[in-house]
């Protein structure tokens, strides 16, 4: 089955920046985000990069940037010049979805399969107004998926 | 004690190794107006914060420690771009495509 990119309201250095967030969001969370992980890979942190990766409270668009960057040649390099391991698989698997439409998760920026939040822990919310905007959307496309 | 070589190459020759006070070729600088981790532009406070807080942290590995630094110092290194530098060295602009649905 054919799966729905989500779509971008606007690019920052080569990386969509999704819909259905505000665009306060957008500038003061998404773009710093965007901003950090690529400070983290000049400076070589792998592993800083793969707990990015897999961190549910990050914006999905920093975090697709960070698996992007690990599973480049030049971060696979620096991982074997520090002993750390690249799990590609888990790389991929933490960030699976992040990217299309009938995964998103309504009620926070994530996706719909993936590990909820821990005890303690809150992902950052979707406002309702935007939940509605997804979920009409996701529904628009099972229609004519159907 | 002096070694001898028998071999009759390497070692100390005249014209040999790096002559003292040469340059590098193509120094790259990381830090520069462009880089956002060094830069005032909007949101690398933080991506400066973490640089900081990498640079400090005893349990990073030192190549990460070191680069952090330099990052920071801005101190023109010679390191090869990575595919993603072209996408670093954008400027720190939100291109909007449309306005928020």
């Amino acid at each position: 089955m054919m799966r729905t990119k989500m779509p971008a309201v606007a690019v920052f250095k080569h990386c969509p920046l999704h819909a259905y967030q505000s665009s306060e969001r957008i500038e003061n969370v998404v773009v710093p985000e965007i901003e950090t992980v690529y400070a983290l890979h000049a400076a070589a942190a792998t592993a800083a990069l793969l707990d990015w990766a897999a961190d549910g409270q990050r914006a999905p668009e920093s975090r697709l940037l960070a698996a992007r960057l690990l599973l480049e040649p030049a971060s696979t390099a620096a991982a074997a010049r520090q002993k750390v391991t690249i799990d590609r698989a888990f790389v991929q698997a933490a960030t699976i979805g992040l990217d299309e439409l009938e995964s998103a998760q309504h009620s926070y920026y994530g996706a719909m399969f993936h590990p909820p939040a821990p005890p303690g822990v809150r992902f950052p919310a979707r406002p309702a107004e935007h939940a509605d905007g997804l979920r009409k959307a996701q529904a628009r496309v099972r229609a004519s998926a159907a | 004690m002096e070694q001898v070589k028998r071999s009759g190459r390497g070692g100390r020759r005249p014209g040999a190794g790096r002559p003292r006070g040469s340059r590098n070729r193509k120094p790259i600088v990381l830090a520069d107006a462009n880089f956002p981790a060094a830069s005032t532009a909007r949101g690398s406070k933080l991506g400066v914060e973490t640089l900081e807080a990498i640079a400090r942290d005893p349990a990073q590995p030192a190549a990460s420690r070191v680069n952090a630094a330099r990052a920071l110092l801005a101190l023109p290194i010679a390191q090869p771009k990575s595919p993603s530098a072209p996408e670093q060295d954008q400027p720190g602009e939100i291109i909007w495509l449309k306005r928020e649905s």
